[in-house]
């Protein structure tokens, strides 16, 4: 799992105190990652709500107390020593619950949703370009899936072409979205994802409103759904999804941290930030929009051929609205721009209605009630995103 | 003589209203021009029109033997031209090495695969920045090398103004744009910014400086040749001691102004 | 093609479009006061129809109302519940946020639309179905040849374009539309002439949305049918006609409402065949007139300072 580190990073403290600072950040996120865990697995309404409070409480204690402050900070320091333990810890929890079908395959879920608000980091958090059709280009992976999952391809080669598709039909897009900006580009992609539902609804060859059955995934010959074994343990067969989800993530997750820590990063922030000045300094406002809409749309179209194999099925309520606004909702919730902002909220979103029962029937409102409150009252999300400091990049020389 | 930026009859029409009108202005390499007039008689549209930002309606802009007339503000940019805004346009939210970088993209290697798989090429390329960018500040006020990845709203004004300078001199430009500088600023931190800008005059001789500006002080401590526009016309072009005694000058400043 | 179907389909065009112009009217005023979209504005819609499901629907089981009365009941609820759930949004929501992101607004308004509706989910009874709409308007029917119309629907479209006609009226003879006006140009100039900024806004809120709850009694007369979820599509086809004619401008999106309309409804006479595919027609056409004209038929003005 190396290849999750980001760059290390080098601290001028001696060698003693930045060990034990890495001790105290792997703990940390050893602890958040096993309540996480168990928030997952956990049925009693009891225990649900206590590890809320919990976390609610570490959350608060990390801002508000000068010590919780400093453990955060040394998170942000320590990157490389965050990811390594979240590596190990989602393999720790995927052996315990190896047998669970419901947790992995919300565990799955979160991962493949992290995946698509990934590619929407890269198009609104860095970009600045709104995509309020994100459910549709997902569907669109699920119905490349669909449709040559069947044909002999090799999946992972499907899985490249899903994004391939999402991003080719995104450039139908780009003229007006690049044109426009604000509330006109935000109406462009509503109405493309309106578009491909209806579209997907009244044209029978791919399956019309019924949809289509999209094969299980297969990787060199062995099909996940047959996964009933490993060795001598029983697994689920949703085992190896939660962590082909997870290892879909991590690629995300290093692809957006290498490119926020580069020059392509710093001139996508010029672009978002000050169309004006980054014109003068003689960056091409279309070329770097173009790319992170591209881009983003082919992450959200692979995450999205995966997420179909793993559901074995995709029909165009798949590309509905509702779908897009959470994802959206999932990325302002998280903070634009924060990739682990972005899993904690795919938990809030995706994980607590499912897990507390009292508030089934209320799920919509509760969800919609808790954005618009972040919205207003903390409009930089619950972990906002860090500014990027490339100092620690620069020392090394 | 062939000047380093020659533009003749520029004009910009905005509907009914023309704000540049037929307006000659030469600058020489190494030359500082002061350029002033009354509220709204076209010295930050003449920028705007010079760095891409308006498309001029006619006339002829020629920079360094190349024709810059209505072409894009990237091309304009990448050509050497530089500025800094009447009204701070730094992200104020991202460090000042970020901000100062962003001058220098124009020449950097933006590449995806730069960015996601050759890392140490990009690291050679940002130590490099890095060095040039505390050199540069250094000059400036060594507080603000010393505090390269601070966010750049943690600063007062005249930093802030000297952070914008700095970024638009890290891609060498040989024509640096000054949208008043003192906007904002006591008269003590307009002082210490001419010194800065006398001083850095110094080191880099063959820089052209054009620079727009309200207080008179200003212009006659750095400019060696003044322009005043009104209403869009040159109305002088003179040193600024002739400046002073024009009597058109004196009209458009106490009859016409805004 | 038969004159009479012809000209039933050009009856129904024309009503979609009042609709959808009184629709984005509001999303065109709301833009012009405070340059925000206020995506909420398709579920007041829905508000305004319940409140007069509502109002005529309990007064009719306690007591017997002749028709008009009852009418007169409907059109108070709908307009007083249309106007007081905008305003309520645009108070506790749209003002306080009108310096974030665009995006923001959007969201957050988009939730505020998703909570309306699910509190009418949940607190109608059985108010995740379908429920019919009583007529309010006199029976009968208009033949002409192989064409005919409902009176009441010859009511609907009447009142629908006086609205439209009447809201212009406003804004343009009134004084609230003066001020409202002097807004949309420069707020900090109109308060300096002695306008109040969040008054006039508030009454551009509860103005817009007057015209929503209108929307909504309008279609559940016309269709005798109303549904929780009927807002949605609703509001972002207004809010598709409101850009595509023009944000800001009142002219605009009436344009953009009678242009989606016609495009539907041309589809669909055209080519008959393939009539399912009106909405995918109509959205490719909004997209493209999008990347024609980026800001709208009617241009905004719109100038950055540098």
């Amino acid at each position: 799992m190396s290849m999750l580190q980001l760059a290390p990073t080098l601290d001028t403290a001696n060698g003693r105190s930045v060990g034990l600072q890495r001790v105290v950040v792997a703990l940390t996120v050893a602890v958040l990652f096993a309540g996480g865990g168990f928030l997952l697995h956990t049925e009693e309404q009891g225990q649900v709500i206590a590890l809320l409070a919990a976390f609610v409480a570490l959350f608060a204690l990390g801002e508000k107390l000068p010590a919780g402050r400093r453990v955060a900070a040394l998170c942000v320091a320590h990157p490389g020593t965050v990811n390594l333990t979240a590596a190990v810890m989602v393999l720790a929890i995927a052996a315990a619950l190896r047998e669970e079908h419901y947790t992995l395959l919300m565990m799955a879920t979160v991962a493949l949703f992290a995946t698509a608000a990934a590619g929407l980091t890269l198009q609104m958090a860095f970009a600045g370009v709104p995509n309020f059709a994100g459910a549709a280009f997902f569907a669109v992976g699920s119905y490349v899936a669909a449709v040559l999952g069947t044909s002999g391809i090799p999946h992972l080669l499907v899985l490249v072409i899903a994004g391939l598709a999402a991003a080719v039909l995104g450039l139908l897009l780009l003229l007006p979205v690049l044109r426009t900006r604000g509330h006109y580009a935000a109406l462009v992609t509503i109405a493309f994802g309106l578009l491909l539902r209806s579209f997907l609804e009244v044209n029978d060859v791919l399956g019309g409103p019924q949809g289509m059955k999209v094969p299980s995934f297969s990787l060199f010959g062995l099909s996940f759904s047959r996964v009933t074994e490993i060795g001598p343990y029983d697994v689920s067969f949703y085992l190896p999804y939660a962590l082909a989800g997870c290892f879909l993530f991590a690629l995300a997750f290093a692809v957006v941290r290498r490119l926020e820590f580069s020059f392509a990063g710093v001139a996508l922030d010029a672009v978002r930030s000050d169309e004006v000045s980054a014109s003068v300094f003689g960056l091409s406002i279309a070329r770097w929009k173009a790319t992170a809409f591209l881009m983003g749309n082919a992450l959200i179209g692979v995450a999205g051929a995966l997420y179909g194999m793993m559901n074995a099925f995709v029909n165009p309520n798949s590309a509905n609205f509702g779908d897009s606004l959470i994802m959206l909702s999932i990325l302002v919730l998280g903070g634009l721009g924060n990739l682990w902002g972005a899993v904690v909220a795919s938990v809030v979103i995706l994980v607590i209605p499912e897990k507390l029962q009292a508030i089934q029937e209320f799920r919509l409102v509760i969800f919609a009630l808790l954005v618009i409150a972040i919205l207003r009252f903390r409009p930089s999300g619950l972990m906002p995103r860090v500014t990027r400091d490339f100092s620690s990049f620069a020392k090394e020389g | 003589m062939s000047a380093l930026l020659a533009c003749n009859g520029l004009t910009m029409r905005f509907g009914g209203l023309t704000a540049l009108d037929g307006v000659d202005i030469a600058v020489g390499k190494g030359e500082t021009v002061g350029l002033v007039g009354p509220n709204g008689s076209g010295k930050t549209t003449f920028f705007n029109v010079l760095t891409g930002l308006y498309k001029p309606s006619s006339g002829a802009v020629r920079f360094a033997e190349a024709d810059l007339f209505a072409r894009s503000p990237q091309e304009i940019g990448r050509a050497g031209v530089a500025r800094t805004f009447q009204r701070s346009r730094l992200m104020l939210d991202q460090t000042v090495f970020d901000n100062i970088a962003v001058g220098a993209l124009g020449r950097l290697d933006l590449g995806l695969m730069t960015a996601l798989v050759r890392r140490s090429r990009f690291r050679r390329q940002l130590s490099a920045l890095v060095e040039q960018a505390t050199a540069l500040t250094r000059r400036f006020n060594p507080q603000i090398a010393a505090n390269l990845f601070r966010p750049a709203g943690s600063f007062t004004m005249i930093d802030r103004r000297r952070i914008e300078i700095c970024r638009a001199l890290i891609g060498a430009p040989r024509l640096l744009l000054l949208d008043e500088p003192s906007a904002g600023m006591t008269h003590e931190e307009t002082r210490q910014l001419m010194d800065d800008l006398l001083a850095f005059r110094e080191e880099m001789p063959d820089l052209a400086i054009v620079l727009v500006e309200h207080e008179m002080d200003v212009i006659r401590r750095i400019s060696d040749r003044c322009i005043v526009l009104n209403f869009g016309k040159k109305i002088f072009e003179g040193p600024f001691d002739a400046l002073i005694a024009d009597r058109e000058v004196q009209t458009a400043y106490l009859g016409g102004g805004e | 093609m038969d004159p009479g179907l012809l000209a039933q389909y050009v009856f129904n065009g024309l009503m979609l479009g009042t609709i959808y112009a009184i629709v984005a009217v509001g999303f065109s005023l709301f833009f012009g006061v405070l340059d925000v979209i206020k995506f909420s504005h398709g579920d007041v819609v829905t508000v305004g129809a319940f409140s007069a499901f509502g109002a005529a629907g309990l007064v009719a089981a306690a007591v017997t109302l002749p028709g008009p009365l009852a009418l007169a009941l409907g059109l108070l609820a709908a307009l007083g519940a249309g106007a007081a759930s905008g305003m309520l949004i645009g108070r506790v929501l749209v003002l306080p946020l009108k310096n974030a992101p665009a995006v923001n607004v959007l969201l957050a308004t988009l939730m505020a639309g998703t909570v309306l509706r699910e509190v009418i989910r949940l607190g109608v009874p059985n108010g995740g179905n379908p429920k019919p709409f009583p007529a309010l308007l006199p029976e009968g029917v208009l033949a002409a040849g192989s064409f005919s119309v409902g009176i009441d629907s010859v009511i609907i479209l009447v009142a629908g374009i006086a609205v439209v006609v009447a809201t212009h009226l406003v804004i343009t003879r009134t004084r609230l539309g003066l001020a409202i006006r002097a807004v949309a140009q420069d707020g900090e100039v109109a308060q300096l002439a002695g306008i109040s900024f969040s008054r006039t806004v508030l009454g551009t809120f509860a103005l817009g949305s007057m015209l929503a709850g209108l929307a909504g009694l309008m279609l559940g007369l016309y269709y005798r049918e109303i549904n929780f979820n009927m807002g949605v599509l609703l509001g972002i086809i207004g809010f598709a006609c409101a850009v595509v004619g023009g944000l800001g401008s009142l002219i605009g999106p009436i344009l953009g409402g009678f242009l989606f309309a016609g495009i539907q409804t041309g589809v669909t006479v055209v080519l008959p065949f393939t009539s399912a595919y009106k909405d995918v027609v109509a959205f490719a056409v909004i997209i493209l007139l999008i990347g024609l004209f980026p800001t709208g038929l009617i241009a905004e003005k719109s100038s950055e300072r540098v």
